[in-house]
């Protein structure tokens, strides 16, 4: 596979009038195409920064970012944040209709991704009257309206309840595996990550530094989420993952 | 539906046709007494006027058509600094969103215009640009802008920071934000500035009638009360209260057409 970005030794400080903040410290790995790989790391330790530096939201301080100069990047958020006023269809089209790319094409292809993931019926309704899973899922869609090619996911389960967040993970992770995209997930949910990614990246607190990377490889990942968090597999690596952080925590 | 909906429903239309009668019936009486006491002389009619003699002042004042005159350039002159007021609030609050450092520079300045009674700047408008309809809309102007530039502004400020990120990631600039985040948003407060502003507009205008016009309800108020004809007073007065409650009463109307309502 090819590498898509490369992040060799990245900080980042934040600052205010009374101080100045370290985020991050000597941040590297990379990702490669098609690959899922999850940041985990405590709440807080600046594991959202690296998604903010990779979409261009902030300007990394020092070291290197290394990526072809014409990767889209997608991004998406914790909450939905569909738009109130306008209905289902002009929130997925948000993206297309900033960039006044509205053309019969892209209204195809978005269609196209409605229908294939259930909100066809849907498009004429306002988000009110649409359920957790299926804002999230159109949230998705307006992500995916502009093809980008890597996904950054910025904890977009954390809002919904337990229940309604283990199908919407699987429904979110299937949706990008079907459509071949790279991702960048960042949780502190260690089971979601496992369940979901091809690789992990371990932070510590902050300033956050990279504690591991572990491969994930469990048989029968196309699946879907839901049925690797059955493999035996599920539990070993959450073992191995689960000592790694708490040993680190205990170290500093 | 059941009998006992149907008890209620007729229970409550007739409480409410007992309000509008009460209403009525307490206008009727005050009106009555009003004019009894002024035939009785136990009140000056010289002072207080009468229903009678007010009547007879619209009756007059209807004939030789003077009444529309007079209302005609009041709500034109109201609504001209209502309109303005809104542009300006709008146009200014967008510039003060958009540049920072202006925003950071003239804040001050606004809050301390806010805080002036208004009515004070009105001799000095005169001074400036004489008499005239100009003065009166600029002094209906001056009442309300103020406040309404720092009400919309902070309004603006407001915006979910989260989703201006999300047009940013969209590949959007700060004038997307603005068009798809900022101003649909801020539709409630705009409606709420609209009933605000059209009562200080009318109170800006008859200030300005007071001190600088030929005619309008304003300079009919204070013609009367110098010579004396109380009747053309609170004939004047009267129709203010009718034409304050008819604007308000227009914008709720346009209040009800907003297509959407801001719920989440």
């Amino acid at each position: 596979m090819d590498t898509m970005i490369q992040l060799k030794n990245i900080s980042f400080s934040y600052h205010r009038q009374d101080g100045e903040i370290k985020a991050l410290s000597d941040i590297s790995f990379t990702v490669k195409k098609g690959e899922f790989v999850s940041i985990v790391g405590p709440s807080g330790c600046g594991k959202s920064t690296i998604l903010s530096i990779l979409a261009g939201l902030q300007e990394k301080e020092s070291g290197d970012l290394q990526m072809n100069s014409s990767v889209k990047f997608g991004y998406m958020f914790q909450q939905d944040l569909l738009l109130p006023y306008l209905t289902l269809w002009k929130n997925v089209c948000l993206g297309p209709s900033i960039h006044h790319q509205l053309t019969g094409e892209v209204c195809k292809y978005i269609e196209n991704l409605l229908n294939k993931y259930g909100l066809i019926n849907f498009r004429n309704k306002f988000p009110s009257q649409l359920s957790g899973g299926m804002r999230q899922r159109a949230a998705l869609i307006r992500t995916l309206a502009l093809n980008p090619d890597v996904l950054l996911l910025d904890e977009p389960f954390s809002a919904l309840d337990y229940q309604t967040r283990l199908l919407v993970a699987d429904d979110i992770g299937s949706i990008i595996r079907k459509e071949n995209k790279t991702a960048v997930l960042v949780t502190h949910d260690l089971s979601e990550a496992i369940s979901l990614s091809d690789k992990i990246i371990i932070l510590s607190k902050r300033p956050a530094s990279v504690i591991d990377i572990v491969n994930i490889s469990i048989p029968g990942k196309e699946n879907g989420s839901l049925y690797v968090r059955e493999q035996k597999e599920f539990g070993d690596y959450f073992q191995i993952l689960w000592k790694e952080m708490n040993t680190h925590d205990k170290c500093t | 539906m059941t009998n006992a909906h149907e008890v209620y429903l007729k229970k409550l239309s007739k409480y409410r046709k007992t309000i509008k009668l009460t209403r009525g019936l307490v206008l009727i009486l005050f009106l009555s007494i009003w004019e009894i006491a002024a035939r009785l002389d136990l009140i000056d009619e010289f002072f207080f006027s009468s229903p009678m003699g007010i009547g007879k002042w619209y009756y007059k004042a209807i004939t030789t058509g003077e009444l529309f005159t007079h209302i005609g350039c009041t709500l034109f002159e109201t609504i001209l600094s209502f309109f303005l007021v809104m542009f300006f609030s709008i146009f200014i609050a967008s510039i003060l969103w958009f540049s920072k450092p202006l925003a950071d520079i003239f804040e001050p300045s606004l809050v301390i215009l806010n805080s002036l009674p208004k009515s004070a700047l009105a001799p000095l408008i005169i001074v400036w640009l004489g008499t005239g309809t100009k003065t009166i809309v600029i002094a209906g102007i001056s009442v309300a802008v103020f406040g309404s530039v720092i009400n919309l502004f902070t309004q603006f400020k407001q915006t979910d920071e989260e989703r201006e990120k999300l047009i940013i990631t969209l590949g959007g600039n700060r004038l997307d934000v603005y068009k798809k985040i900022v101003l649909p948003y801020s539709v409630p407060t705009l409606i709420n500035l609209m009933k605000v502003n059209i009562g200080l507009s009318l109170v800006g205008v008859i200030i300005g009638e007071f001190l600088a016009a030929r005619k309008g309800l304003g300079y009919l108020i204070i013609y009367g009360t110098q010579v004396f004809k109380l009747d053309m007073v609170i004939s004047a007065i009267i129709l203010l209260c009718f034409i304050a409650y008819g604007l308000y009463f227009l914008i709720q109307i346009l209040e009800k057409h907003i297509p959407f309502m801001m719920e989440e």
